[in-house]
């Protein structure tokens, strides 16, 4: 070859090899240069993904460290409309798989103006596998978290629940939502094209929602759930509740409510019966009332326990008089009388010694007319008149409890103050959070410790040759008061037919475990206080002794084993 | 002419580094997320038995699998404790 051609076809090769560079140049500063940004977006977004990792929320335990609401797995279908082909038939496959109406479904997958439906939430994992499975065409399965009540109808009330996103609704889910709940976490990963994760470029944890432990026994409130079944069974009642308290911590052991709901079906239940009545309802409490009277008399020294009165069957109080229960002849009774009697004239009688003004004093020390700031949302503060309301016949009717409503928390935390020697205790449900040193317990002294003695014998008499015998427990001294009360006629005045039984008591009395309150709503035929409810209060207060194992004050009174 | 092929083989050997790491990087992230795949399910595993040993200690159903067995529940008043203290004397 000529070294002229030779140098033609290199200077050539040299020029093709120029301009596929020059080309190769160009593109790639199109690429790169102009385009880059764009082009890295995309492709950013086709391997690197966002994603938010759910915080699970804290669990509720009972006092025993028992789960009383727990998260669970549960899986989400979703869909996008506008990848299913066949949204009829895929309907139908999908309505087969989770036992659902066809129809609805078909529905959802029908409309393509949407990219994203939710087909079901938080279903069973296993159900979604059996789906999954199928790889039907636009179906997406995620997990989530379920919320779930293990003891079904124990405690529903009190727990409340919380929401398909997760969030408290109702009860401690609500009031403990922020301690409960988590942070979320995220992470930017990733992913190869068969969608697995690669690479995790930038990570924020999540923090899980703390476990909180509360001061509710689950054995103690299954059961004074099922006495409190029986009892509106037998009475024909409609409702009933029962508080059973630690008078030395204020600790709400049980809080029940009759009827109840499974708190895993909520949104089927009524909010009437969602409500803990103990917390957010008032009564009239009758004659339980007389406590605050007779406290009142005893503490500002005008009267002793024996001090004596002679007392008529009525007594005149302005315009309307008051009758005892029971029809007598005029008597002369004790203070200690007038409570284990439950004698009206009598309470009446130490009201008029005391005046309006001392009373209402009285009232307030022991925390009616105001929340007593248990850890519960929509407590109530019940209704007190101030002195300067008062009519001429309302000392006729407060010291008996008429005329004013309080709530059975209230009186239970006025008994519980009694039981543990002169000193209130705030209620509370929650006992600590995990992690977290346990609150402060929240105390202040409202009666002297010599009148609480006092009073402790006087409401033992109650139960020994009183009106409330009934709440005898074999083995064990008690305390405790009787009432019945008539509810208020929505014509006004009372109704004559519909009344609230109540007892509240402490037991063993001489060293004070447990308060319990039992409060019947609208018995039928028998109506009194010592007949319906005292025989609750006994078998919660035995059964609970028992449990809790709590030795016997008066081993005397127990039948002989033989 | 011996120092350039000494520095070609050097270069080769890093780069070689370089694609083993990145390698070894990618092969511990896919174990990282069957680890976290593993661990998600464990946890859901753990749930549900948690959710089945609260659901099996709930009162009523021992009380109820207890009468089933034909046990009765004991009566309070036969109920006696003793006193340590006594029965230390």
């Amino acid at each position: 070859m000529k070294p002229a051609v030779a140098n033609r076809r290199i200077r050539l090769l040299l020029a093709a090899f120029a301009i596929a560079f020059a080309i190769t140049f160009l593109r790639a500063f199109w690429l790169q240069g102009v385009r880059g940004d764009a082009l890295g977006a995309r492709a950013a977004s086709q391997h690197r993904e966002v994603v938010t990792i759910p915080a699970g929320r804290g669990t509720i335990l009972d006092r025993t460290g028992v789960q009383l609401a727990i998260g669970e797995d549960a899986v989400t279908v979703y869909a996008n409309p506008r990848q299913v082909p066949r949204p009829r038939a895929e309907a139908e496959t999908i309505a087969r798989a989770l036992g659902v109406a066809s129809e609805s479904v078909y529905t959802l997958l029908a409309d393509r103006s949407r990219g994203f439906v939710y087909i079901a939430r938080k279903i069973d994992p296993p159900r979604a596998a059996a789906l999954q499975h199928l790889a039907l065409p636009g179906l997406g399965f995620y997990h989530e978290e379920r919320r779930s009540y293990p003891q079904g109808t124990v405690a529903s009330q009190v727990l409340g629940y919380a929401g398909v996103d997760n969030t408290g609704l109702a009860g401690l889910e609500l009031s403990l939502d922020k301690q409960l709940s988590g942070t979320p976490g995220r992470q930017t990963i990733v992913k190869d094209p068969s969608g697995r994760v690669i690479d995790v470029t930038r990570s924020t944890p999540e923090r899980r929602g703390k476990d909180v432990v509360l001061t509710l026994d689950h054995t103690i409130q299954a059961d004074a759930e099922a006495v409190l079944r029986e009892t509106v069974a037998k009475w024909h009642a409609r409702a009933a509740t029962a508080v059973v308290l630690d008078p030395r911590t204020g600790g709400v052991l049980a809080v029940a409510g009759v009827p109840g709901f499974d708190a895993n079906r909520f949104p089927e239940t009524s909010r009437v019966i969602q409500r803990v009545r103990a917390v957010t309802d008032t009564y009239e409490p009758g004659s339980t009332y007389k406590l605050v009277t007779v406290a009142a008399a005893l503490s500002d020294h005008l009267v002793t326990p024996s001090s004596t009165f002679t007392l008529p069957y009525g007594i005149h109080v302005a315009d309307r008089v008051v009758h005892d229960a029971e029809e007598r002849g005029t008597e002369t009774m004790s203070v200690a009388q007038i409570l284990s009697r439950s004698s009206n004239v009598g309470a009446i009688t130490l009201a008029e010694l005391l005046g309006k003004d001392r009373l209402s004093r009285w009232i307030g020390r022991f925390g009616f007319g105001r929340t007593t700031g248990i850890d519960f949302p929509g407590e109530s503060p019940g209704i007190v008149l101030p002195p300067d309301k008062w009519s001429g016949s309302t000392i006729g009717n407060v010291p008996i409890g008429q005329g004013i409503a309080v709530t059975p928390i209230q009186m239970a935390s006025a008994y519980a103050a009694i039981a543990n020697g002169g000193v209130w205790t705030r209620p509370h449900l929650l006992d600590r959070i995990v992690g977290e040193p346990r609150p402060r317990l929240e105390r202040k002294r409202i009666v002297s410790p010599v009148i609480t003695a006092e009073l402790n014998t006087m409401l033992r008499l109650v139960v020994t040759e009183g009106t409330g015998t009934l709440a005898a427990v074999p083995g064990y001294v008690v305390a405790g008061k009787t009432g019945t009360a008539q509810k208020p006629d929505p014509n006004g005045g009372y109704s004559t037919t519909r009344y609230v039984a109540s007892f509240v008591g402490f037991v063993p009395a001489t060293r004070p475990r447990l308060v319990v309150l039992v409060a019947v709503d609208e018995p039928k035929g028998v109506i009194w206080g010592g007949s319906v409810a005292a025989p609750a209060f006994a078998e919660i207060a035995k059964f609970d002794l028992q449990y809790l194992e709590v030795p016997p004050d008066d081993p005397g009174s127990l039948p002989s084993s033989g | 002419m011996a120092g350039s092929v000494v520095w070609i083989c050097v270069i080769a050997v890093l780069l070689a580094g370089v694609v083993a790491v990145n390698v070894a990087v990618l092969r511990l992230n896919l174990t990282l997320d069957d680890l976290s795949h593993d661990r998600a399910k464990l946890q859901a595993d753990n749930a549900a038995l948690q959710l089945q040993l609260s659901s099996a200690s709930a009162s009523a159903r021992i009380e109820r699998a207890a009468e089933e067995h034909g046990l009765v529940p004991v009566d309070p008043s036969q109920t006696r404790y003793v006193e340590l203290a006594a029965a230390a004397k």
